[in-house]
């Protein structure tokens, strides 16, 4: 994958690092998430994912978040 | 001078609210290592320099735009009902995401303090924090502190007490956002705000006498459905609103994001902005936390570790507690020959042996032992941060009941207690999931019954058979939110939650808590096992019991297959789970269980005794949360399952 590709947070691969573009949940997930500290423009680490269709564990602003599979399906980078 | 003041501890989730306000006011709030702890909001006084101090103890939120119930708590308090001052308690280690609040308790220009808490985590993670460049930047004074050990609350004190005698309120006609030093928003957002501002000034609006300007206008911008529903009600309101929404027009065309993700962004712009001026990291360490977490939520270890966690606690409490129990029964045995040597009639002594005695007897012999070992290890689950570990390994398997992993949480608080439980699952979002969550809890064997079922099945079948009973609890737990999911259908909110670091259990404030717990038992569990025990005992002898065993013995003694006197202590154990055991000991005068169930009674007791009915306490606490209806329909359910799965499992051990 090269530069600039975009790509939702599920695909991301553990440990890589991403710049959040878009969020495309509900209304009130998405001010959920923003609130969390996911703006576009913020910078995230994948730190891990559950198996399955567990969660994924973000580094985000110094500190750590899970947040559910499916909303992270919704949750588009762009790889840094 | 103001002589009754009133505070309200305010900030993110996690952050040592409750720690402090215990501190300072002698109270015992739940405190622990996960986010959203406290559920209801909590009052204390505190006496202070001849002055009366109410401090209000808030559930943890990340904004003002709240979601679950316990958030809108927070909300409501802080915004609607106007504190004197608000002390914003932060996480010194986690300085940006805690600094967006605050951000919106500036906008509010609300009176306020900021305590730096957690100092000592933070130095210990490496980080630096300039204290007097934050208490510019925003303006406000701002204490450090570590409430674990008390340091810097006296002085939070102080300074919370500075601000109420100086304040003085902002006048809401001559508001210049240009004149705010650190509150910068992009200028399409600016600009908004003043013209918002102006059309609500031009319209007389109330809201902003009520309200910071600032904030209104920003909550307008986010289109906030609370505040919009508020300004309509107003007699101008409608006209404002719609001025308002062709001015947010021009905003909207400008942007693909809605237009609170950009006041979002906008606030952790200023977040960042203050959190890069004051925070140095001295050094960047790998921390504990992320060694120990890629073990304990690793794909596969994680979940062998989690058993292995449980399995040696069970192992630790069970032995612990068998151990104990037979030193303090061979020690209480001693007096039995001098209550009976005593010159009274035989029924007296009945009277008082049965009646008096076993109860306090059994009580502290056979729950005790056991209780407290336990209490020890769930403090050390709750403070060291594993059950977040738990809601992150269990999200997916409880989805499967339309859950999400946080759901959990509170449901495993119900292994303590099953009150803390069925309150503490406000942390969800919706009505269903509390129903759900709350159901789960009641089904999950509290202290009481797990005394039970190890003092017993344990104790005289072996450990084994206990591990086995509660095996079976937790499949007829996930069964039966299974079908609740059915009942109560939905899609489940998806899991958002912050990951604590691990901490080590702060000593002082666990003991204290271990000593709460054990405390409810010794205040409130013994008395009533005394009182039970007397009333039993003279029922005994009023003849009253031919009647009720005559109704309870076709489910009792034909479909069970326990003895008849079974179905009066269930009916005492509505009152407390523990008094089902002890009675049963004291009716048949006998500590040894064995002396009147089978093994195969004992194992169908269990199993009844620790499904078959939420006790008082929890019926009141449900009722709280999920109103009557639902309450009931949970305690029909219990009493079905549990005569349900008594019922087979009494047939099914026939055969072997
Ligand atoms: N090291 C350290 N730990 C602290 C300090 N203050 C609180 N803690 C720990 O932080 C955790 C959270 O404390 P609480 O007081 O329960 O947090 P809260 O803000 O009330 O949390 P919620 O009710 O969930 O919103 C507990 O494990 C505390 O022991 C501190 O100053 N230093
Ligand atoms: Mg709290």
């Amino acid at each position: 994958m090269g530069e600039n590709t975009i790509i939702n947070l599920i695909e991301l691969k553990e440990n890589h690092e991403g710049e959040i573009v878009l969020i495309k949940a509900g209304r009130a997930a998405t001010q959920r998430l923003n609130e969390m500290g996911l703006v576009p423009g913020t910078k995230v680490k994948l730190v891990r994912k559950g198996p399955l269709r567990g969660p994924v564990e973000l580094e985000v602003r110094n500190s750590h978040l899970v947040i559910g599979y499916g909303l992270a399906s919704k949750v588009y980078v762009k790889i840094v | 001078m103001k002589k009754e003041i009133i505070i309200a501890l305010a900030g993110n989730a996690n952050v040592g609210k409750s720690v402090i306000f215990n501190q300072l006011t002698g109270l015992t709030q739940i405190i622990g290592n996960w986010p959203g702890k406290t559920v209801e909001r909590a009052e204390g006084v505190l006496r202070f320099k001849g002055r009366t101090i109410k401090i209000v103890d808030l559930p943890g939120i990340y904004s003002l735009s709240a979601y679950s119930q316990e958030e809108i708590v927070s909300r409501e308090f802080i915004a609607f009902e106007k504190p004197d001052v608000v002390i914003n308690v932060v996480d010194a280690s986690n300085l940006e995401r805690n600094l967006f609040f605050t951000v919106q308790l500036l906008e509010l220009h609300v009176p306020m303090v900021m305590a730096l808490n957690q100092v000592d985590y933070a130095l210990k993670k490496g980080i630096d924090i300039d204290v007097k460049k934050l208490e510019e930047l925003l303006g406000i004074p701002v204490v450090e502190t570590v409430a674990t050990k008390g340091k810097g609350l006296q002085e939070l004190i102080n300074k919370v007490l500075e601000v109420v005698d100086s304040h003085k309120e902002v006048d809401v006609k001559r508001y210049d956002i240009k004149e705010e030093k650190v509150l910068k928003y992009r200028n399409e957002v600016s600009e908004s705000v003043m013209k918002i501002y102006n059309i609500l000034l031009k319209h007389n609006v109330d809201l902003i006498n009520l309200f910071h300007p600032l904030w209104i206008s920003l909550k307008l911008i986010e289109e906030d459905s609370d505040i919009v529903e508020k300004l309509k009600k107003e007699p101008n309101g409608e006209k404002a609103y719609e001025e308002i929404q062709k001015e947010l027009e021009g905003l909207k065309a400008k942007t693909d994001n809605p237009l609170a993700t950009l006041v979002t962004a906008d606030r952790y712009d200023i977040a960042s902005f203050i959190a890069n001026q004051t925070v140095s990291e001295i050094h960047h360490r790998i921390t504990w936390t992320d060694l120990i977490d890629n073990v304990a939520l690793h794909k596969i270890w994680g979940y062998i570790s989690m058993f292995i966690i449980v399995f040696i606690s069970f192992y630790g409490i069970f032995k612990f507690g068998e151990y104990f129990s037979g030193v303090l029964e061979d020690f209480f045995d001693g007096f039995k020959p001098l209550v009976y040597n005593l010159n009274i009639p035989n029924m007296y002594k009945d009277f008082l042996w049965n009646g008096l005695a076993e109860g306090i007897i059994s009580a502290i012999t056979i729950v005790l032992p056991y209780i407290f070992p336990f209490y020890v290890f769930l403090s050390i689950l709750e403070n060291t941060g594993y059950l977040a570990r738990i809601a992150f390994l269990m999200d997916e398997v409880m989805h499967k009941v339309g859950l999400h992993g946080k759901a959990l949480i509170p449901v495993l608080m119900g292994f303590g207690c099953n009150v803390p439980a069925v309150l503490g699952t406000k942390i969800l979002e919706t009505d269903r999931e509390i129903f759900i969550a709350s159901f789960m809890s009641t089904l999950v064997p509290c202290s009481a019954r797990i005394v039970i079922i190890l003092g017993t099945i344990g104790v005289f079948m072996g450990p084994q058979y206990a591990l086995a009973v509660f095996a079976l609890d937790v499949l007829v737990v996930y069964i039966a939110a299974y079908f609740a999911n059915k009942i109560a259908p939905g899609k489940p909110y998806d899991l958002i939650m912050e990951l604590p670091g691990y901490r080590m259990p702060a000593l002082k404030p666990t003991l204290k808590q271990i000593w709460f717990r054990i405390k409810d038992f010794l205040y409130v569990a013994l008395p009533i096992i005394v009182v039970g025990s007397l009333v039993l005992e003279i029922l005994k002898y009023s003849g009253i019991f031919k009647y009720v065993t005559y109704i309870m013995d076709p489910i009792v003694v034909k479909w069970l297959g326990l003895p008849s006197i079974v179905g009066i202590v269930l009916i005492f154990g509505i009152l407390r789970k523990e008094l089902t055991l002890i009675m049963l000991l004291t009716l048949s005068g006998t500590s040894h269980i064995t002396q009147i169930l089978t093994p195969r009674q004992m194992i169908v007791f269990g199993v009844v005794t620790m499904l078959y009915i939420p006790c008082i306490a929890t019926i009141a606490a449900l009722k709280r949360t999920i109103g009557w209806r639902k309450t009931w329909w949970v305690v029909f359910a219990n009493i079905f399952i549990a005569i349900l799965i008594g019922g087979i499992l009494n047939r099914i051990l026939t055969f072997v």
